[in-house]
């Protein structure tokens, strides 16, 4: 299971911009493209994206993640959505 | 003898190699966990103020308006929590029992 062992931040990198499915102990599917997953409770933030520009964020708890699986491949579909999402001009003081 | 000087000479060159990856192994590790830490933090602060969805474990769903979190995620500072018993005010939700949760952020245009 994708919450059995501590992956390296390598391994959670590799899911961003990508359009998965996670699983969670309670039988559930959770779909979306990946904006980041935390490193330190491995929490995944997936961005449902909609017909009319409507979008949801859902974070599912590192915890309860069972599995995850890459569902589209195509990481530039939405990285440039994905990479502004959360960023406010504020922000970009900051960083760097 | 020639091939025991060479050996030697090689063995030198793995090491130094093996040493040089491993650095550069720690160093792509760090900057991909801040890469991943960054924008979780980002993220919680773009949600902060927005109606949540929450879904926890023993089919309980309840809807909060989202705050804080701590450092470590163990906790979930909330407020106008709706509960079957009533509206909480001000909450305090533990990680461990949530599975997931959803924020509408509308069209995403993020604010200047």
């Amino acid at each position: 299971s994708a919450n059995s062992e501590n992956r390296s931040p390598g391994f959670w990198r590799s899911y961003v911009y990508k359009e998965v499915e996670v699983t969670t102990v309670d039988g559930r599917e959770h779909r979306g493209w990946v904006h980041t997953v935390d490193p330190v409770s491995e929490s995944v933030v997936l961005v449902h994206f909609e017909e009319d520009r409507q979008k949801t964020v859902e974070i599912v708890m590192g915890h309860a993640v069972k599995g995850i699986t890459v569902v589209n491949e195509d990481m530039d579909s939405h990285r440039e959505e994905l990479d502004h999402m959360f960023v406010t001009a504020d922000d970009t003081n900051f960083s760097k | 003898m020639e091939d025991g000087v060479d050996d030697k000479t090689q063995n030198n060159d793995i090491l130094q190699s093996t040493s040089t990856t491993n650095d550069d192994r720690l160093s792509q590790e760090q900057e991909d966990r801040s890469f991943l830490r960054e924008r979780f933090l980002h993220f919680l602060k773009g949600i902060q103020g927005k109606r949540t969805h929450f879904k926890m474990y023993e089919k309980t769903e309840v809807d909060a308006t989202f705050q804080l979190s701590d450092i470590d995620g163990q906790n979930f500072l909330v407020s106008d929590l709706e509960t079957p018993m009533g509206t909480q005010p001000q909450a305090m939700l533990r990680c461990a029992d949530i599975i997931s949760c959803s924020v509408d952020i509308g069209t995403g245009e993020h604010k200047m």
